[in-house]
C-alpha cells in the first residue's frame, strides 16, 4: 500500500471506531467539544464621553424642519376650512344672481364654479405651498445644508376642471351635493397632496449632512 | 470626580436665553456661538408632587399646553400655587411650550416609583375603558394581549417601588429594568399599529399608549441610575430617543382625529418630548464622566423641597 491509501484507511478505521454516543451533542466527549470558556469578569467601564456634541445641531435642525412642516400643514388645513365657507357663500351669491333663463336651463356646476373655485380655494392653497417651499429653502440655507428645494412640483393637478361635478346641474337644490363632492374629491385631496409633499420634503432633508 | 452635586436656578440663564447668547434644546442649554453645553435642566421630585395630579388627569396632550393657570388644581396651597406658577414660567422662559417634557422626565426622571405606579394605574384604567368604548381597530386577541402587558408593567413598577425595602435592591432593579425593556418593545409595536392605520389616529388611545411607553423607559433609566449603571442608563436613553424620533417624527397636527388646533398642541408636545429624550443621554454622559454616583444624584433630587426645576451647570 502506498502512503496515501494508508492514511485513508487509518481515517476510515478511526471513524468506524467512534463511539456512537458522540453523535449526540449531550454526550459529546470533552475532546469533541469546543474548548472555549467564557470568563464573566467585570470590565472597566469607560469614563470618557461617548456623546457627539455635533449631534445637538442635528436635533435642532430636525426640530426646525418639523416645526416648518407642522406650521404649514396646519395653515393649509385652516385655510381650506375657512375658504370652504367662503366658497359656499360664493355659490349662494351666484345662485341668487341667476337670470330666469339660466335658472331654467342650468349649466353644469363645474362650468359655473371653476374660476371661482380656483380663485377662492385652489389659488390660496397653492400660494401657501409655494410660500412653504421658499421658507424651507431659507431654513436649508441657514443650516448650511447643500440641497435645492424643488419649487415646481407642488402645482396640483387634482381635477383642474372640476369634472367631479360635471354631471351636476348648477341649481339651488344641488348646492349641498356640489359642496360635499368638491370637498371630498378636490379640497381634501389638494390639502392631502400638499401635506404629503411637505412631509416628503422633510423626510428627504432630515438626514442631510450639516456643514 | 464630583463630591458634591451643585445646582443652579434656571433664572440665572434667562438673560442669555432672551438675548440669544444661550439656546435651549430639549433639556439642555448651550452656548449659541460655540455650541458648548452650559447646563442641563433637571427636575426635582417636587416637580412631580406639584404637577402630578394634573398629569394623572391628562386625557390628551392638549391638557399639557403651558397656558397660565390651566393646570392649577383648586386644592393647592398658596405656596404650591406659587411654586407651580414659577415652574411653568421657567419652562416658558426656556421656550418649552408644553408639560410633555415632564412626562418623559426633564433631565433624569425622579418621579419616583410611587408616582410612576400611581400614574400607571391611571393609564391602565383609561386604556381599559378606551379599548372597549372606542373603535380602535384592536382585535379581541390584541385587546387581551394589551391588557396582559399592562398588568405586567404594573407588576414591574410595583416591584421597583418595593425594591428599596430589600437588603440588596440592585438585583431587583436590574431585573425590573430588563423586563421593562421587553414591555417597552411591545408598546412601541402597539403605537406603530395605531399610527399606521390609514384612518386618523385616535388621539386619546395614542396618548395613553405613548405614556405607557414613556413610563417603561423612565423606570428603566431610573433603575439603572439607582444601581449606578450610568453607561447602561445612557444607552437606554439613547435608544429610547431614537425610538421616539422614529415613532413620533411622522406625526403632524392633522394626523389625529382631533380639531387642528388640538392636533397642533399634540404635535408640539410630542416634539418637546422627543427633544427632551434626545438630550437626556447628554446629561447622563456628563454625570458618568464626572464620576457622579447615580444613586446619590437621584437621592439629592429627591431631597429637594423648594425648587421644582434646577440647572446642573456644566464645568
Amino acid at each position: 500500500m502506498d502512503k496515501q491509501s494508508t492514511t485513508i484507511t487509518r481515517r476510515v478505521w478511526a471513524f468506524l471506531n467512534r463511539d456512537v454516543r458522540s453523535f449526540f451533542p449531550s454526550n459529546a466527549s470533552p475532546a469533541e467539544v469546543s474548548e472555549t470558556h467564557t470568563a464573566y469578569t467585570s470590565r472597566p467601564i469607560a469614563t470618557c464621553s461617548s456623546v457627539d456634541l455635533r449631534h445637538l445641531r442635528v436635533i435642532e435642525y430636525r426640530r426646525a424642519l418639523l416645526n416648518w412642516r407642522d406650521a404649514y400643514i396646519y395653515e393649509l388645513n385652516n385655510t381650506a376650512s375657512s375658504r370652504k365657507a367662503g366658497f359656499a357663500n360664493s355659490i349662494d351669491k351666484e345662485l341668487r344672481n341667476r337670470s330666469l333663463r339660466r335658472k331654467l336651463f342650468a349649466r353644469p356646476a363645474n362650468e359655473v364654479l371653476k374660476s371661482e373655485f380656483d380663485y377662492v380655494i385652489r389659488s390660496p392653497l397653492s400660494t401657501i405651498a409655494e410660500r412653504a417651499t421658499t421658507s424651507l429653502q431659507k431654513i436649508v440655507i441657514g443650516w448650511g445644508v447643500e440641497h435645492r428645494v424643488p419649487s415646481n412640483v407642488i402645482h396640483s393637478f387634482i381635477d383642474p376642471s372640476l369634472t367631479c361635478i360635471a354631471t351636476v346641474k348648477f341649481t339651488p337644490n344641488k348646492k349641498t351635493e356640489i359642496l360635499t363632492t368638491i370637498d371630498a374629491k378636490v379640497i381634501q385631496r389638494l390639502v392631502e397632496a400638499y401635506s404629503t409633499h411637505l412631509c416628503r420634503l422633510t423626510d428627504e432633508l432630515k438626514d442631510k449632512e450639516l456643514k | 470626580m464630583i463630591t458634591q452635586i451643585l445646582f443652579e436656578v434656571p433664572a440665572l440663564f434667562e438673560a442669555g436665553l432672551k438675548s440669544g447668547a444661550i439656546s435651549q434644546i430639549g433639556g439642555l442649554l448651550k452656548d449659541t456661538a460655540t455650541g458648548q453645553i452650559l447646563a442641563h435642566l433637571q427636575e426635582s421630585s417636587l416637580a412631580h408632587s406639584l404637577i402630578g395630579n394634573a398629569m394623572l388627569g391628562a386625557a390628551s396632550p392638549v391638557n399639557l399646553a403651558l397656558q397660565a393657570g390651566s393646570i392649577i388644581p383648586t386644592a393647592y396651597t398658596a405656596i404650591q400655587v406659587t411654586q407651580l406658577k414659577s415652574m411653568m414660567s421657567t419652562l416658558q422662559s426656556l421656550q418649552i411650550a408644553t408639560l410633555g417634557v415632564s412626562l418623559v422626565g426633564v433631565g433624569v426622571s425622579v418621579a419616583g416609583f410611587v408616582y410612576m405606579h400611581k400614574r400607571f394605574n391611571s393609564l391602565d384604567n383609561r386604556i381599559d375603558t378606551l379599548i372597549d368604548t372606542v373603535n380602535t381597530g384592536f382585535e379581541n386577541q390584541q385587546k387581551a394581549s394589551l391588557r396582559a402587558h399592562m398588568s405586567q408593567v404594573k407588576g414591574l413598577v410595583q416591584l421597583a417601588k418595593q425594591a428599596e425595602s430589600l437588603s440588596s435592591p440592585d438585583k431587583e432593579y436590574s431585573r425590573v429594568a430588563d423586563s421593562l425593556a421587553d414591555q417597552a418593545s411591545f408598546f412601541e409595536g402597539e403605537i406603530e399599529f395605531v399610527s399606521r392605520s390609514s384612518q386618523k389616529i385616535n388621539l386619546e388611545i395614542f396618548w395613553q399608549l405613548a405614556q405607557v411607553l414613556m413610563v417603561c423607559n423612565s423606570v428603566r433609566i431610573d433603575c439603572r441610575m439607582r444601581t449606578n449603571e450610568l453607561l447602561n442608563a445612557q444607552t437606554i436613553a439613547e435608544s429610547a430617543a431614537a425610538d421616539y424620533q422614529r415613532l413620533f417624527g411622522p406625526l403632524t397636527p392633522v394626523s389625529f382625529d382631533a380639531r387642528p388646533s388640538d392636533g397642533a398642541i399634540a404635535s408640539e408636545t410630542i416634539k418637546d418630548i422627543t427633544d427632551a429624550a434626545s438630550t437626556k443621554p447628554y446629561l447622563i454622559d456628563y454625570l458618568r464622566t464626572m464620576g457622579v454616583n447615580g444613586r446619590e444624584y437621584i437621592q439629592t433630587l429627591e431631597g429637594e423641597v423648594e425648587r421644582p426645576l434646577l440647572m446642573l451647570k456644566v464645568n
